[in-house]
């Protein structure tokens, strides 16, 4: 290395702090722009939750009622055979509506942090009938056979999960499987426990299946893989990020298989829940506690 | 002895959950690697709590209090929404052991959001016990913002 003088090595010494305080300069002006760009995301993401649970009742109720007199007028014998058709096409319509807003109102529940766990004992195999008999006018229409086999033992006839949420998982498997399948073709569904503490329940359909490097996409909120104007499905995307979040607060798993023009099985593995007797398991004798008060907390 | 009244209500709050409200309430939450933060205004007498599992939403499927940076976010708002002004609002921290003893270190990361959380939004840390290997359990009383605590051993695995 070449020997400096005095006054070069001052020279240098100032060029390099010059140098360094521009970079902690262009530093901070990065940072700036970043934290604006943060404030713009968080805002927009405050004003779509806020719309999401505002809009709750605002559409629950009249569609509630919809589907309540559509079913009375249904069932009135003086009604024309072209009438009570049409009558059964505004039941059919209000369901799908009443599908797709239980995602966004799940959705926004989750996104709220207002979706505790209830875990209860389950009965999943009549649980999984009801979801298949709740999409039977679908399947039927399409002429798509729904076949659930379940492997239950017969001891073990309930599982400690969360039902409601189960069910949305379930519904939105099958309301996918049905959707994304050709006319005439089937939909399997099984159903099993592994070692009294896993249930596993996989949803295979062999419809137009999803690419491999699309796998991770289809979880995200607001996707559909084919969107525009030429999107030939129903739905708006939401279906599979609920299911998605809905899994990670069961600490369960879900796994997709699939290939192009064969289909897809979607399998999910849920872990036994604790049923928790909350407060009742703090026990407050003999344990060691640490008790905090503002007066012997540090204050930073 | 801590005697705890029977007439005043008790929530238990679930990982990806948040609660706050103005009516008094026992909140109880178990944590692992995950993060809880209490947040109560003494002027007004009410407290909220978060309990999140992961740092960082990756902007992929829904933004969940699951994450720090929701749920931290999204309990402050709750709290100004009760009524609060962020300059009276105290927290307290809790959780993110290292129960795994992975390198990864999700607990260290899940403190490090809440720290930056409150520093970024100047609101006064008056207690915190996080870190460590064992897990928490904890009671906070939303009126005095007390909090009740003590270590978990790793016989409750399935609650992080």
């Amino acid at each position: 290395m070449e020997k400096l003088t005095d006054e070069e090595l001052l020279k240098e010494l100032k060029k390099r702090f010059e140098m360094n305080k521009r970079m902690v300069y262009i530093h901070k002006e990065l940072m700036n722009d970043l934290r604006k760009a943060n404030d713009k995301l968080l805002a927009s993401e405050k004003v779509q939750t806020q719309f999401l649970s505002n809009i709750r009742n605002e559409i629950n109720n009249p569609l509630t009622s919809i589907m309540g007199l559509s079913q009375e007028l249904a069932s009135e014998k003086s009604i024309s055979k072209q009438c009570s058709r049409k009558i059964d096409l505004i039941f059919s319509e209000a369901s799908k509506l009443e599908f797709q807003m239980q995602n966004i109102i799940v959705a926004a529940e989750l996104e709220a942090g207002e979706s505790p766990l209830y875990v209860v004992k389950v009965d999943v195999d009549s649980l999984i009938k009801s979801v298949i008999q709740s999409f039977e006018y679908l399947s039927t229409k399409k002429n798509i056979k729904v076949i659930y086999k379940s492997e239950f033992p017969k001891s073990e006839k309930t599982f400690n999960t969360d039902s409601d949420k189960l069910k949305i998982i379930l519904s939105n498997l099958v309301m996918n499987a049905l959707e994304f399948s050709d006319e005439k073709s089937e939909i399997f569904i099984n159903a099993k426990t592994v070692d009294a503490n896993t249930l596993i329940i996989s949803v295979v359909d062999t419809g137009e299946g999803i690419d491999k490097d699309n796998f991770d996409k289809i979880f995200g909120r607001f996707i559909q893989l084919d969107s525009g104007s030429t999107k030939k499905h129903l739905g708006h995307g939401i279906g599979l990020s609920v299911v998605k979040s809905l899994i990670d607060s069961l600490e369960a798993e879900i796994n997709v298989k699939s290939k192009i023009n064969k289909g897809s099985t979607f399998t999910i593995t849920i872990p036994q829940g604790y049923i928790k007797d909350q407060m009742n398991s703090f026990s407050n004798d003999g344990d060691d506690f640490l008790f905090f008060d503002d007066s012997d907390v540090e204050v930073i | 002895m801590i005697k705890i009244d029977k007439n005043i209500s008790t929530h238990f709050l679930y990982p990806s959950n948040l609660f706050a409200a103005k009516e008094r309430h026992m909140v109880t939450t178990i944590l692992g690697s995950c993060v809880a933060i209490c947040l109560y205004n003494a002027k007004l007498k009410y407290g909220g709590i978060n309990h999140y599992m992961l740092p960082l939403w990756n902007n992929n499927g829904l933004a969940t209090p699951r994450f720090g940076n929701i749920a931290n976010q999204k309990l402050l708002e709750k709290m100004l929404q009760l009524g609060s002004h962020k300059n009276h609002l105290a927290a307290k921290v809790f959780g993110g052991a290292n129960q795994l003893n992975s390198s990864i270190n999700i607990g260290g990361r899940n403190i490090d959001i809440a720290l930056s959380f409150l520093e970024e939004n100047k609101i006064k840390l008056i207690g915190k016990s996080v870190g460590g290997e064992v897990g928490r359990k904890i009671l906070f009383d939303t009126n005095t913002g007390s909090v009740l605590m003590k270590y978990v051993q790793k016989s409750i695995p399935q609650i992080k």
